[in-house]
């Protein structure tokens, strides 16, 4: 795809198009989209489905009864032709035989008959018994005395005795396409057949179709009238009059015998057609209403018209809606990302305002709180620091008063009582008891060296291993403060990297001395367990409690940095520290360090936020027993 | 602001939705009629709804919807007003007309030869309407030609306000006369000029006649008042006499008769409007010369403007006055006993104003019986129209329309005159019996 838009050029469309849709509005937009469209088409499609149903009945219906009306117009019109033909037949004049007495009958008393053949018409000609043209209305000279006794409208007359209406015929005199309406004149006295009477229509005469004409069937629907034949006697468009129409559909229901019907068929173009036909009463000719397809459900669809509107305006309404919606979402969202970059750069007074959608104001609740907390632990790291680089100053002023007040002066002394024994150098006895006393002095300032170490490093960690180290520590707070301390040591303590062994020690060092400053217990029990994944430590007195506060770092302000430093050491080695208090009854002080050392929880605070950690920080859990 | 972006989409699809529903449909009519506003509405017709029933010449709606413009702007100026308009045949309008006031059922507006309906009372007088008419606009008669003023008024009264107007002109083949050496028939040339010319125009090898003929009386008559005579006499007062049987009259159908016999043009085939043919032989070069209506110039200009057109007045009468010719013209009427004569007529004053004539003249080549047709260099600047402004000056009004069966017997003896059945004395004489017993029983 995106090789196709670079292709035509518009790579940066296809990538504002990839950024667009990576938004979540976007995402919520497009979906919530797709799944109306798609409930919509499937809806549409089915009411469309049954509605084409319905249509094509209803048209069919239309179509039918307006073919069926048009057929009885058409048969009124020409039952009206043959009444006023066989009003004329039944003229005793008429029935003399007598052109000239004929022809004044026609003039006189067939004048509205007359009254519209007045253009390409065809007129009322009289024939003789023989077939010969005698007398012609309005006056045409050329047809008198022609043979017209093949002409079948005359001889059906003659064969039945009775009227009838042509099929088309091309007259023979002008070579024009006629329709024949032909009445037999017969003297009623002696049921001679003196000849007939008949009424001509050139099959573009306007009467003809008048009547088809008023069939009103919209835009592009057309009304037309064929003969027995199929051949157009008349249809709108003059050029077609006269053509062979048998082939369709409808005209050739009609010729199968069925006197009325509807059906839907292709036209010669391809196009569906929904066609009506009724046979005409009294001439055996038919009438076709016929409409393209997509007119006979214009009106339909156009009264659906307001409803797709209605759907379109309902689409928009609820895509705005959503777009709104998770506008709601995203915003909070956004202002989260954008708070937390702030926070990133060092900016701890950083809130998000609170949405009022309930998740969202959880999440957005629990940054200011984490922010909050940030701000804290920051603030408590910072003091931490200085009041640790507080105590290496005041450790190492006292490492040299120390060294001064009791090494130095030791070495010195050492040194001047040097000096005095070279004065004995002749005295062997004073020497040696001088260097008796130098020996003690070298011992004590060893012995004072000595207590430099010890309280720098553990050294009954390192000389005697972790076990014994707790063991030592446990043993000297139940020697110097009295209090009946217990130790039980579980799984096998081996391969802990040294480094680790220090932070357990010196955990386990200041949870005791926790014990002895402030807890006024007389029972400890420690329980230290190494299992193969984990290294549990557990100090529980019996002293006086305290209410544990929901940060640990709010110790630091009161400043007290035993239970922090417990809790930095631990997260160093990936580590927790759980602590439990309840008033007057005691405190647990929980330790639990993977065997695998993993990195810290809370990774330095002044270094942005590392994306590829393996595993995510875990969080500092305080129970308060509450 | 986010808010309103949002709803962006919703604001741009109901503004494009409402775009969809502006659709234009230029009207060609329109296009030509731009220039003018429509009229103001007549402050004294009432706002009653009603339906104005018009009856037009079917030669003036079909294929064109001028009149259908009118209706449709009418409406709009006057809403409560539905305008029908229904079209028949010339020819059989006058008998539809009688046959509708006889029932009962006047249609409102008709269009016809007026001063024929007139004269057999189917019309209303419309006087009192011109006066106002005249009021509002003063001057307004002297817009229309006097001689179709004529055409509309019977008895010193008018019943109705004229449409437009024409007259046969010889139409002829300059190529044919190029051909044959013959020089052009213009200026002072005769009947028998015009023979001799058929006659040497007609080239049977070729199939060509050198005239074309029809037997419509209307047409005929031409022949008749160029000769010299005349089917009837007399005037609405006195009343009119029948003269078919004329001795003129019967010289001027054996001077056709013996054109089509001795082969100079072919028989007419006598159906109803078999003047038609007259064109469409001309334009196949069958025949090089006819009598035609004004508005073939135009139809063969527009139709075949290479065609080598010739148009020249009517041969000059024995008496050598002046070039004879017949005038035709309609009109527009209010049947006797319409029931809405004062919107029929705001119709009528509509339908015969400028705004909707000289589209007519345009698209239709029917000339508005105007005064303005003579001075307007649009129509005076075609050459081929100035033998027909010419012929208007010494064409005949036609009136044997008055009486319809007389006028039957008058295209009866024509027929039977070309197609020998009786000599032209004859038939003309046969012609008079019947049509004298007609005009008994009718009014004028």
């Amino acid at each position: 795809m995106k090789t196709l838009f670079q292709t035509i050029g518009l790579e940066r469309l296809y990538t504002g198009v990839q950024n667009w849709l990576s938004e979540l509005r976007s995402q919520a937009l497009v979906l919530t989209l797709a799944l109306i469209v798609v409930m919509t088409v499937l809806a549409v499609s089915v009411v469309f489905f049954a509605f084409r149903q319905v249509s094509q009945t209803l048209a069919e219906s239309r179509d039918q009864e307006l073919a069926n009306v048009g057929a009885e117009r058409v048969s009124e019109q020409m039952e009206s032709l043959l009444r006023a033909l066989l009003v004329l037949v039944d003229q005793p004049e008429m029935q003399t035989g007598d052109a000239a007495i004929q022809d004044l009958v026609i003039r006189e008393r067939g004048r509205e008959l007359l009254i519209d053949f007045t253009d390409r018409d065809g007129g009322i000609i009289v024939l003789d018994n023989q077939g010969t043209v005698k007398v012609t209305r309005p006056f045409r000279p050329d047809l008198i005395n022609q043979d017209f006794s093949q002409e079948p409208y005359f001889r059906a007359v003659v064969e039945s005795d009775s009227f009838t209406f042509s099929d088309i015929i091309t007259e023979p005199t002008t070579g024009q396409n006629v329709v024949v309406i032909s009445v037999p004149i017969v003297r009623p006295s002696t049921n001679e057949f003196v000849g007939a009477i008949a009424v001509r229509f050139y099959i573009d005469f306007q009467r003809l179709g008048q009547e088809v004409q008023k069939l009103k069937v919209g835009e592009q629907g057309v009304a037309y009238l064929v003969d027995r034949n199929g051949r157009l006697i008349y249809h709108p468009i003059d050029s077609l009059i006269g053509l062979d129409f048998s082939q369709r559909e409808a005209v050739k229901q009609l010729q199968a015998g069925n006197r009325e019907g509807a059906i839907t068929s292709q036209a010669e173009d391809g196009a569906s057609i929904v066609e009506g036909y009724a046979v005409v009463p009294l001439t055996g000719w038919g009438l076709v209403i016929g409409e393209p397809w997509s007119q006979a459900v214009s009106p339909a669809l156009t009264s659906l018209t307001p409803v797709a509107i209605i759907l379109i305006i309902g689409l928009i309404v609820v895509a705005s809606m959503v777009s709104l919606g998770v506008q709601r979402v995203t915003d909070p969202i956004q202002n989260l990302v954008f708070q937390t970059r702030q926070v990133a750069t060092g900016d701890y007074d950083a809130q998000v305002s609170l949405s009022r959608i309930k998740e969202i104001k959880e999440l957005g609740t629990a940054f200011n709180e984490m922010v909050q907390q940030i701000g804290k632990y920051r603030a408590g790291i910072r003091q931490y620091v200085a009041d640790i680089t507080n105590s290496q100053e005041e450790e190492r002023k006292r490492i040299a008063r120390d060294l001064h007040d009791d090494t130095v002066q030791t070495l010195i002394a050492i040194g001047q009582r040097i000096e005095l024994i070279k004065g004995f150098a002749d005295n062997p006895a004073e020497v040696r008891s001088r260097l008796s006393d130098l020996r003690t002095m070298v011992t004590t300032a060893i012995t004072s060296v000595r207590q430099f170490s010890r309280d720098l490093r553990p050294l009954t960690l390192e000389d005697l291993g972790l076990a014994a180290a707790m063991q030592y520590l446990v043993n000297q707070l139940e020697q110097n403060d009295g209090i009946e301390v217990t130790l039980e040591i579980q799984g096998e303590v081996a391969d802990i990297p040294n480094d680790m062994e220090i932070a357990i020690y010196r955990i386990l060092q200041e949870a005791l001395n926790n014990v002895r400053k402030h807890a006024h217990a007389t029972k400890v029990s420690v329980l230290a367990r190494f299992t193969p994944r984990q290294i549990r430590l557990s100090v529980r007195d019996n002293g006086r409690g305290f209410d544990v506060p929901d940060d640990i770092t709010d110790f630091t302000s009161s400043g007290n940095f035993g239970l922090m430093g417990l809790q930095e050491r631990a997260q160093l080695f990936g580590g927790s520290i759980k602590i439990k208090s309840y008033p007057n009854q005691g405190t647990i002080m929980e330790m639990t360090i993977p065997r695998q050392s993993l990195p810290p929880q809370i990774p330095l605070l002044d270094t942005p936020p590392n994306n590829n950690a393996t595993e995510p920080a875990k969080p500092m859990m305080i129970d308060t027993m509450q | 602001m986010r808010t309103l972006k949002a709803l962006l989409p919703v604001v741009l699809v109901l503004m494009v939705l409402a775009g969809c529903g502006q659709a234009t449909s230029p009207d060609d009519f329109l296009d030509e009629l731009a220039a003018s506003n429509l009229p103001p509405r007549n402050p004294n017709i009432l706002p009653e709804p009603i339906t104005l029933e018009v009856w037009l010449d079917l030669d003036f709606t079909r294929d064109n919807d001028l009149f259908e413009v009118v209706a449709r702007d009418f409406e709009q100026v006057y809403p409560e007003v539905k305008v029908k308009i229904f079209s028949f045949v010339r020819e059989s309008i006058p008998q539809k007309v009688e046959l509708a006031v006889l029932s009962g059922i006047p249609p409102d507006v008709v269009q016809g030869h007026v001063y024929a309906i007139a004269g057999r009372n189917l019309a209303e007088p419309l006087d009192d309407q011109w006066r106002e008419w005249e009021k509002a606009a003063p001057g307004v008669s002297d817009q229309f030609l006097n001689s179709a003023l004529a055409e509309v008024t019977w008895q010193d009264k008018r019943y109705g306000v004229p449409l437009d107007i024409y007259t046969l002109v010889l139409i002829y083949n300059r190529e044919h006369f190029d051909e044959a050496h013959l020089p052009y028939p213009e200026g002072d040339y005769d009947l028998f000029y015009l023979r001799r010319a058929a006659e040497i125009l007609t080239e049977p090898d070729r199939d060509r006649y050198g005239m074309g003929f029809t037997t419509d009386p209307w047409y005929v008559y031409a022949w008749v008042t160029g000769a010299g005579g005349d089917v009837l006499s007399g005037n609405p007062e006195q009343g009119f006499t029948l003269t078919l049987n004329q001795q003129t009259n019967a010289d001027a159908l054996r001077f056709l008769s013996d054109m089509v016999e001795a082969g100079y043009g072919p028989r007419p085939s006598t159906r109803p409007r078999d003047y038609e043919d007259l064109r469409q032989q001309f334009l196949n070069g069958e025949i090089s010369m006819y009598f035609g209506e004004s508005q073939d110039i135009h139809l063969i200009q527009s139709t075949n403007p290479d065609f080598p057109l010739g148009v020249a007045q009517l041969p000059r009468t024995p008496a050598r006055d002046s070039a004879a010719s017949v005038l035709g013209s309609s009109g527009f009427f209010v049947p006797k006993g319409s029931q809405h004569q004062a919107v029929a007529f705001e119709f009528i004053k509509w339908a015969t104003s400028d705004r909707y004539a000289v589209p007519m003249a345009r698209r239709l080549g029917r000339y508005p019986a105007k005064t303005w047709l003579q001075t307007s260099p649009e129509f005076t600047e075609n050459l081929s129209l100035i033998p027909f402004f010419n012929q208007l000056n010494a064409a005949r009004p036609y009136r044997l329309d008055l009486y319809p069966q007389a006028e039957e017997a008058f295209g009866d003896a024509i027929k039977a005159a070309f197609y020998d059945i009786a000599s032209p004395t004859d038939a003309l004489e046969a012609a008079q019996t019947i049509g004298q017993e007609t005009m008994q029983e009718a009014r004028p």
